[in-house]
């Protein structure tokens, strides 16, 4: 039974290309902003000495900068660009809203600039990926909404019955995310700029890695398959290689991807049985993962010699190669004895750029090739230029992802060396920092090289737009609004003689597919399963974050000294979770416990160490280390790399906000007494002068050390782990 | 081979699709992923299987057999005495070994020279933990954690101690300029 799917009569329609090609220069210009920062701050670890004393462009605040610019600048906007370009044309409509679109364009472009001028300036709520502050978490949920409508309004418009694959992926990719940032943006203001998260400890690395791992799968993965089902065979014209395995590798991806978060919280104190699942839905993940890649690469088949000439195909092949690796090594990391080694090393951080510049930079800079010619009519100023491009690029990853395995695996292994008779075989942290310096600077190497493949390739557009005529929207005729036939008829049609089970699925499949809205109801309830096991019994069982009798919320000057080690972003070198194992405990003490982080909002237990664990530092220095360190640690140990902090002796702790900050914590569980509210800030300057008093005594500081924010900072440094920390006998 | 799709009507935007069959290996590879899974929640969170250890007492088994074997070797030969560290002030290399672990260690509280600074002089006749080399030797072993001296029993070997305890009686009365003030008795031993 064929429907009349067409009448003769043919309607005209243009695409909004104007914000496509709005699009593709955003992604453009952050992708240059980011990757620009990503090798200022690679410089500042091969040297110290580059952020040249500057608080603003100091790593700590500059870090959070570079993964929002390239993630929510480059990545984002190389999604909207190509879902709007390749959506249009796939379902034959114009974008459901020519204001909807601009206000999704300018909108988030505002966010990115705001990005900007705020993370810099120390404002972040230090989640990773998720630094931004609750004003701006407001307006990427209402931006965010405003892109859900303009597109989902496109498909309800649209003149194709039936939704391709690439839609499937961009559907999911928009209601995840949504779900993720609102749940894990959850938070209590205290001022404009400053707010706490709802969630504490143990519970706030749960959703903040369920958030962190599932923000690299649905903005950094589903998105660029989506792409690359588009792409690809466009590129190559050639035949998708399956259905069948589009729909399995699709459902099973969204649905695994979700369980693994935990992976980032192996051997913490997160509760064994969420590190458990997090790991075995990792290793499961693989093979839904490679489908996707056997779909991309397939569909080459009987057409590799296209690579050779095409650096389309060169960037849009390499990129799916590099997820195959980087979806190989995920699950491999996940597994717990591999990642006891690789957790808080450089080699998550080559992990991740392998994937980052492997595979969203290579899938989004093939789209961008194929699309630039087309969005401009005319041919792309130089092919050669492209290929260029392409292979300075990859050399870039090839010494990126090399050198940080070495250096990953090197300090890893550095670190856990302990000999026969119990002692630490490098007890002091910063030997394992001098032995990988190197590879510090054979990452700049590769992260310059491919910053130039990138500068080539933005030269490259602007030419063949100079050259372009005048730019105007793509018009084509397309058939009448197909006729709506009833879900039952469908149904019915689809079994009907069905010959086997993968035949019923596929014909199931395809009427879902003129549904978009249940399909993206349904891909919502495929993420759901997944997150609430994980979530729910964290947050409400409370045999799984036990509570210790002794561990008591900050003091007012510690709370205060706690957002200025948010500010200085220090957790982005630094860990709070010393795990279960001989050489941690030798150097670092007893492993941590949930109950020891429960007053912590935002919870600081780090994903890298650059520098060592800081969990339980409190009490392990005279005061006076920690200023001296503080305004150079060079003047304590020789060999460190951390960055100078002499404004922390200099600039007056601001005080404003004690008070409501004990307040806003008050709300979310802290258990302060309203006396402790109203006494914050008088308690807060005893507790400075008594620390300043050290201060002077230990090595002659100056009394007027007591209202400067050092002071908070030590106080907060001096109070970490010292709540259970057991006399030694 | 591929068979073609039956029910695709038309291509999308020129795009077709194929609908070739999963590849055997990847199922095989998705079974067997699955049932790792499976077998491993089983194996780790339940004793069906075997007896099941949490990461925490494994951890704690590992530090119980370390500080045993660590005992063990203390009970046969106490880590330092009187007579053997006199003895080996004279020994080859020692003060050497002492002098670069001082350096690399000591002098960002105890200042070059040990002149102090975060932590006390000590090159004069007071000392806050026993001046006697044997009492330095143990200092250094189990550190002062109420004052912020490291247990350096977990990072360097006993000979190591050793060697930097014969270094830092060698510095005795050297005076030192910008020597810190005296703290703690006189002990002259």
């Amino acid at each position: 039974m064929h429907e009349p799917t067409q009448q003769n009569h043919l309607d005209k329609v243009s695409y909004n290309d104007k914000v496509t090609r709005y699009f593709l220069w955003a992604t453009l210009v952050w992708g240059f902003v980011g990757m620009l920062v990503g090798i200022i701050i690679a410089s500042e670890l091969a040297n110290w000495r580059v952020n040249l004393g500057i608080p603003e462009i100091t790593f700590g605040r500059l870090r959070p900068l570079h993964t929002n610019a390239v993630i929510f600048g480059f990545a984002c906007n190389a999604f909207f660009t190509a879902a709007y370009y390749s959506t249009q044309r796939l379902v034959k409509a114009r974008l459901y809203s020519d204001v909807l679109s601009w206000i999704h364009f300018w909108g988030w472009q505002a966010i990115i600039v705001s990005a900007a001028l705020t993370l810099p300036f120390g404002i972040t709520t230090a989640k990773e990926y998720a630094e931004l502050e609750w004003p701006i978490d407001i307006a990427i949920t209402l931006i965010w909404v405003v892109f859900a409508v303009n597109y989902v309004g496109t498909l309800l418009v649209r003149r194709e019955k039936h939704i391709y694959v690439s839609i499937w992926f961009y559907l999911a990719s928009i209601v995840t995310v949504a779900a993720l940032h609102i749940v894990n943006s959850a938070e209590i203001p205290v001022s404009f700029l400053k707010s706490y998260s709802l969630y504490s400890g143990a519970q706030d690395a749960l959703i903040q890695w369920w958030y962190g791992h599932n923000a690299v799968a649905f903005v950094l993965t589903t998105p660029f398959l989506g792409m690359m089902y588009y792409f690809i065979p466009k590129a190559v014209g050639r035949p998708v290689y399956s259905y069948r395995l589009s729909i399995v590798h699709f459902w099973s991806l969204i649905f695994i991807y979700i369980w693994a978060g935990p992976h980032h919280l192996h051997y913490t104190a997160l509760p064994q049985w969420a590190q458990s699942l997090g790991m075995v839905f990792s290793v499961v993940l693989w093979m839904p993962s490679w489908g996707g890649m056997i779909n991309g690469l397939l569909t080459l088949r009987g057409a590799w010699d296209r690579v050779r000439q095409d650096p389309v195909l060169k960037f849009l092949v390499a990129g799916v190669t590099f997820y195959g690796m980087s979806t190989f090594e995920g699950p491999l990391m996940a597994i717990k004895s591999v990642n006891a080694i690789s957790h808080y090393t450089d080699w998550t951080i080559g992990h991740v750029h392998s994937g980052a510049l492997g595979w969203v930079g290579f899938i989004s800079f093939g789209c961008l090739y194929w699309m630039v010619p087309k969005l401009y009519r005319t041919k792309l100023h130089s092919v050669s230029w492209a290929t260029t491009h392409f292979w300075i690029a990859t050399i870039g990853i090839v010494f990126y992802i090399v050198s940080m395995w070495i250096s990953g695996i090197t300090q890893a292994l550095m670190l856990q060396a302990v000999t026969t008779d119990g002692k630490l075989l490098y007890p002091d942290f910063v030997e394992t920092v001098a032995a990988i310096e190197p590879y510090y600077y054979m990452r700049l190497l590769g992260g310059l090289l491919y910053f130039s493949g990138i500068v080539l390739g933005i030269v490259n557009f602007w030419k063949t737009m100079r050259s372009a005529p005048a730019p105007q929207d793509e018009t084509v005729l397309v058939p009448a609004r197909f006729k709506p036939s009833k879900l039952t008829d469908d149904l019915a049609h689809a079994t009907e003689s069905v010959a086997d089970s993968g035949t019923l699925i596929d014909r199931l499949h395809h009427v879902l597919e003129s549904k978009p809205v249940v399909l993206t109801v349904l891909s919502l309830a495929a993420i759901g399963v997944g997150s609430v096991i994980e979530i729910v019994p964290t947050l409400f069982i409370r045999d799984n974050v036990p509570l210790i009798a002794t561990v008591k919320p900050y003091t007012p000057l510690e709370l205060e000294g706690r957002d200025l080690y948010i500010r200085e972003g220090c957790y982005n070198c630094h860990s709070q979770m010393v795990r279960p194992f001989k050489d941690e405990y030798l150097r670092y003490g007893a492993p941590s416990r949930p109950g020891e982080s429960v007053y912590d909002h935002p919870f600081q237990w780090g994903s890298k160490r650059t520098g060592p664990d800081l969990a339980r530092i409190g009490s392990k220095y005279p005061d006076l280390w920690h200023y001296r360190h503080m305004r150079n640690p060079r003047d304590i140990s020789s060999k460190s790399i951390m960055p100078i902090f002499p404004w922390l002796l200099e600039n007056k702790l601001d005080g404003s906000h004690t008070a409501a900050k004990l307040q806003a914590l008050k709300k979310v569980g802290v258990p302060y007494q309203q006396e402790d509210i109203d006494s914050a800030s008088v308690h807060r300057d005893r507790q400075a002068l008594e620390i300043a008093k050290r201060l002077n005594e230990q090595g002659g500081v100056s009394l007027t050390v007591a209202d400067k924010e050092i002071t908070a900072l030590i106080a907060y440094l001096q109070r970490l782990g010292t709540d259970t920390k057991v006399s030694v006998p | 081979m591929s068979d073609k799709l039956p029910i695709q009507d038309k291509p999308y935007d020129g795009i077709q699709e194929d609908n070739n069959p999963l590849p055997g290996w990847w199922k095989t590879i998705l079974y067997a992923c699955t049932v790792f899974a499976i077998a491993y929640m089983v194996v780790v969170h339940t004793d069906f299987l075997v007896h099941s250890r949490s990461d925490m007492q494994r951890f704690e088994h590992e530090i119980a057999a370390m500080r045993f074997r660590q005992d063990s070797i203390r009970a046969l030969k106490p880590p330092f005495t009187y007579a053997e560290l006199t003895k080996l002030r004279t020994e080859q290399g020692r003060l050497s070994e002492g002098k670069g672990l001082f350096t690399d260690k000591c002098v960002a509280c105890h200042a070059a020279g040990g002149a102090g600074n975060i932590g006390p002089n000590l090159t004069d006749n007071f000392w806050l933990h026993g001046g006697r080399i044997d009492s330095v030797a143990l200092t250094i072993l189990n550190g002062v954690s109420a004052k912020g001296m490291p247990t350096w029993g977990n990072m360097l070997s006993d000979e190591q101690i050793k060697s930097l305890a014969i270094y830092v009686k060698s510095l005795h009365g050297t005076n030192p300029a910008n020597a810190k003030p005296a703290q703690g008795v006189l002990d002259t031993l």
